[in-house]
């Protein structure tokens, strides 16, 4: 069995996403800040007429989170019906990956990540993780997650 | 078997749709005894779910329309008067078919519902005149007693008939309900079941009942139809003699009612043919206006609706995208057809908004029946009048504003208009006037529920007010009339058992207040005591498309919506030092010659304040409060489509929606309710702030509650030790032994005179302000010459003090004030007050004060 995974890259870490989930990927757009919001929240795009919220999973995955101005790509995924955009580093392939090279995340990971990454795909040279997308959508930060 | 849930769905929206007819018509033929109009429109709509709800085989429910369409028939006829009993249980069977239609469409059964006690009522109704059909004493349950009325028609013959009904519903023939179907179908206008034609009746013995011809002959038709049901064997009272009447009901489509008819006839053994071709010529007239207004309009599904409008807001933003970039462009022929892209854009979403649009009539429906069971509760004499129920509202809208609009009317019924005598006595007629009147005004949709009774006292809400906690003294002096009524708004004014007595207005009127704002609308009220209340809504015409004012503040484009927008102020760089004052802490404005309290959007977001050279002040109202919201610049107003905010971002409680720009980026939408709710909180939950012009304190600064001494001396009085503010009665005061004490909610505290320890006048003989003391289980009243304000304690001029009971003197608002040494002072009273140990932490009673503030 394989399964088909968008993959992308944030602070030189690739992950995956399961294809079935997203919705596009698409080159940086304006965002629309939001004061007052939870960490985490990049602000608002306008994807066709939709007005999509537009997550940073750096401070979720225990990162610096990026400029406001910072021009990231997007992968838009789709859960329960909404569409949700992710600032990413850039987007990389779709990859079929094997069930044989997956993995449960070790032991040693950090609280942070433990939450958002459910395991991991060895792959020839990196490894790829594999991203919770309804645990990243649920935005609680790294820290709130830790207690 | 979806076939028949569909025609299960149908039956449930135009019952529903009839039954608020119904409501309505009941209670206008209550006063209007004699129209037959009314009366034939009230039993057409039985008629109608009776023929639907047996071929349907709901028993239940086909049995109590039964029987209220026997004493329908009675009225009808003229045999008997409506009276007020009459109107009571029809409108009782009413409420239970209400119910029964309810359960259905929750379970898809009727069982469940008690429906046994209203067909008795209406039965003992019948029977206790002297009908001489009705005497048929072996047979006492319901169909029974109207024999020659009772019609269960056949074409609506319920599948089975051992079927359910334990009140004796009719028991008809099976076969007449599978034939018929089809029948039926085939003329999709009309009601099901109408057709009702009959099958005549099987030799059993009712079928004698059948007979009376008095009836038939003035109704169009009648045809026996008994049934040779199995229920005649094991429990003969119940033997339903049904006689089916083509009722004027049986709508349109004589062809569907002639071929249910022989259909029926068929299968009944002593056919009487001749009734059944007579039979589709009377339904025909009736029938044929409803025709009319079948082939004019369609049932559309509301979500398709509500697809059209999400399009159209699409439509409407590519619309001003190309309006945008049109603009500078100079080809004539694009520009030409940019605009009459404009053009139809806004024509569509009109259309479009049309279609979603329903006359408020639909909530008002409901409330003749409302005022008149409140008004026969209470003893009154209400007249209801209504004007303007052809005003349209956006559906959405108009099911936000229904719960609200029945409080007011009951509150109105229930509290604002007096009993026949109290109203005779003031000089008035001894029914009340209700008026509820809708119409347009500025782009709005206003609803007035206007009464002429006792009207709101603005003393009674005052007090109220005050011994509540929720106002100060001094705040309620500032206060004007309309301002003290507008009080009755506040969470936690009104409490359901003290209200009637205080002001006898505003039970939960905090509530409506929320209702209306969450829609975007508002609630104001005039009222004048004696002469009586006008309760003001004001609703969007629309939640989907509004127009708004967009501003800037920081980098980003923010909309405000422009119902809550009062007026703009531009301040210009050389005039904006100067303009804006302080209290406090607070920034305020003269507007007018009025102090506006001002909001920074800056603040209020916690952005980047700007460095730039101007700034608008938008006037806002929110609350009958108006504020200042300060943002760096006004852009324009127009029409925003309003998109709804992931749910992510609504914990911020700060934004109403997002929207796109012309430029295609995207803007929040303002909250305005709340972010003045946020940004005054100051002036809704503490007393402290609320003196007129001090707004919001500094947290970094103790604040002083400033009580006057006398003429000119003042005192300051650490306000986190103070739990509490009164104002009462000297008489209240009594003596026990040499000292003076005050009974007080539940316990017997020493009186304290501030004067008597700092000097002073002695208190004059009206209302004593009283400040009361808790500590742990200890209380002190501590009774001062006037309660003036609470400052916060920010000056530098001070220095220590040398009387006895004052600890230093501090210059507030340009004056000494002493401030009171409260170990020395409440020592006075009670020497135990700071030594007794405590029970509670200290942080509890500011708790309590906050509490008792905001509940």
């Amino acid at each position: 069995m394989t399964t088909q995974l968008v993959t992308f890259e944030i602070d030189g870490a690739t992950y995956g996403v399961p294809v079935g989930l997203v919705q596009e990927t698409l080159g940086h757009q304006p965002r629309t800040f939001v004061p007052l919001a939870q960490p985490g929240v990049a602000g608002l795009v306008n994807l066709r007429g939709q007005v999509v919220l537009t997550l940073d999973l750096r401070p979720m995955l225990g990162l610096e989170p990026l400029a406001a101005d910072a021009e990231a790509m997007m992968v838009v995924v789709k859960v329960d019906g909404e569409a949700v955009s992710l600032l990413v580093d850039a987007v990389g392939e779709v990859l079929d990956v094997d069930d044989a090279t997956y993995e449960a995340v070790p032991d040693t990971l950090g609280a942070a990540m433990r939450a958002l990454v459910v395991g991991v795909h060895k792959l020839d040279g990196r490894l790829l993780l594999l991203l919770d997308v309804v645990a990243a959508l649920a935005l609680q930060p790294a820290e709130e997650r830790a207690s | 078997m979806e076939g028949i849930d569909e025609i299960v769905r149908e039956f449930l929206i135009e019952s529903t749709e009839n039954l608020d007819q119904l409501d309505q018509d009941l209670v206008a033929l209550e006063s209007d005894p004699g129209s037959r109009e009314l009366l034939g429109s009230i039993f057409r709509t039985i008629h109608t779910i009776k023929g639907t709800s047996g071929f349907l085989a709901f028993h239940a429910l086909e049995s109590v329309t039964h029987v209220g369409e026997s004493l329908l028939v009675e009225l009808r006829g003229g045999e008997r008067q409506m009276d007020q009993p009459t109107t009571d249980v029809l409108l009782e069977m009413v409420d239970t078919v209400r119910a029964i239609l309810a359960r259905i469409d929750e379970s898809g059964t009727e069982d469940g519902v008690e429906t046994a006690g209203v067909v008795a009522r209406i039965q003992r109704m019948l029977d206790g005149t002297p009908e001489p059909d009705a005497a048929e004493p072996d047979i006492p349950e319901p169909d029974a007693a109207e024999p020659d009325i009772a019609e269960p028609d056949a074409a609506a013959g319920a599948d089975d008939p051992a079927g359910p009904a334990p009140d004796a519903a009719p028991v008809e023939g099976t076969a007449p309900a599978e034939r018929t179907t089809p029948a039926e179908r085939t003329a999709p206008a009309e009601e099901p079941a109408s057709g009702a034609e009959t099958a005549p009746a099987t030799p059993v013995a009712g079928a004698s009942r059948v007979t009376p011809r008095r009836r038939t002959a003035k109704r169009a038709a009648v045809a026996a139809a008994q049934a040779p049901a199995p229920q005649d064997a094991t429990a003969p009272q119940d033997a339903p003699a049904a006689t089916a009447t083509g009722a004027p009901a049986a709508t349109g489509a004589p062809a569907a009612a002639a071929t249910a008819a022989p259909a029926a006839a068929a299968q009944a053994p002593a056919p009487q043919a001749a009734q059944a071709p007579a039979e589709p010529q009377r339904p025909a007239s009736p029938g044929a206006v409803r025709a009319g207004t079948a082939e004019t309009s369609i049932r559309v599904d509301v979500e398709l609706l509500d697809e059209l409008m999400r399009q159209v807001g699409e439509l409407v933003i590519v619309r001003n995208q190309i309006a945008q970039s049109t603009g500078q462009d100079t080809d004539p022929e694009l520009l030409r057809s940019a605009q009459r892209l404009s053009t139809i854009a806004t024509e569509l979403q009109e259309g479009v908004m049309k279609t979603r649009m329903q006359p408020i009539e639909h909530v008002w429906s409901k409330m003749p029946r409302v005022v008149r069971d409140l008004a026969n509760g209470a003893g009154k004499q209400v007249e209801l009048e209504m004007v303007g129920g052809e005003t349209e509202l956006d559906r959405s809208l108009l099911e936000a504003v229904k719960d609200p609009l029945t409080h007011l009317v009951r509150n109105a019924v229930d509290h604002g208009l007096e009993t026949p005598e109290q109203r005779e006595a003031a000089g008035k007629t001894r029914a009340g006037h209700l008026t509820m009147r809708a119409y347009h005004a500025g782009g709005q949709v206003v609803v007035e529920v206007r009464d002429d009774g006792r009207g709101i006292d603005p003393e009674k809400v005052a007090a109220k007010a005050l011994q509540r906690g929720l106002r100060t003294v001094e705040q309620l002096d500032a206060m004007s009339v309309t301002e003290l009524q507008s009080l009755v708004f506040l969470p936690g004014f009104s409490t359901a058992e003290t209200v009637t007595n205080v002001s006898g207005r505003g039970v939960g009127m905090d509530v409506v207040r929320a209702n209306l704002e969450e829609i975007g609308g508002q609630v104001d009220v005039e009222s004048e005591v004696g002469v009586g209340t006008v309760w003001r809504l004001q609703i969007p015409l629309t939640l989907a498309i509004m127009p708004a004012l967009t501003v800037v503040s920081g980098t980003e484009i923010y909309a405000i919506p422009q119902v809550s927008l009062l007026e703009l102020v531009a301040l210009d760089t050389a005039r904006t030092a100067g303009s804006i004052e302080h209290v406090g802490a607070s920034e305020v404005y003269r507007l007018r010659g009025e102090l506006l309290p001002l909001v920074r959007l800056s603040d209020v977001l916690r952005t980047p304040a700007s460095e730039g050279s101007s700034m608008v002040i938008a006037v806002l109202r929110a609350d009958n409060q108006r504020f200042g919201l300060v943002v760096d610049r006004v852009l324009n107003t127009e029409e925003i489509v309003v998109k709804p905010l992931a749910s992510q971002l609504r914990a911020a409680a700060t934004y109403a929606g997002a929207t796109l720009m012309g430029n295609g980026r995207v803007a929040l939408i303002l909250d305005v309710q709340a972010i003045a709710r946020r940004a005054l909180l100051a002036d809704l939950v503490e007393p402290a702030g609320t003196v007129q012009q001090t707004l919001a304190q500094s947290q970094s600064s103790r604040d002083l509650l400033v009580v006057a001494l006398d003429e000119t001396r003042r005192a300051g009085i650490p306000l986190d030790a103070v739990t509490r503010l009164e104002q009462i009665d000297p008489a209240r005061i009594e003596l026990a032994g040499h000292r003076e004490v005050l009974r007080y909610r539940g316990s017997i505290l020493p009186v304290l005179r501030l004067s008597s320890v700092l000097g002073g006048a002695p208190a004059g003989d009206g209302p004593l302000d009283v400040v009361v003391f808790t500590r742990g289980s200890r209380s002190v009243a501590m009774v001062v010459g006037a309660i003036v304000e609470i400052v916060a304690d920010a000056s530098d001029e001070r220095r220590p003090a040398d009387t006895h009971g004052v600890t230093e003197l501090v210059s507030l608002g340009g004056r000494v004030t002493e401030v009171v040494d409260l170990p020395v002072v409440l020592g006075a009273a009670d020497p135990d007050y700071f030594s007794d140990p405590l029970a509670a932490a200290d942080g509890d009673v500011d708790a309590e004060l906050l509490m008792a503030v905001a509940s």
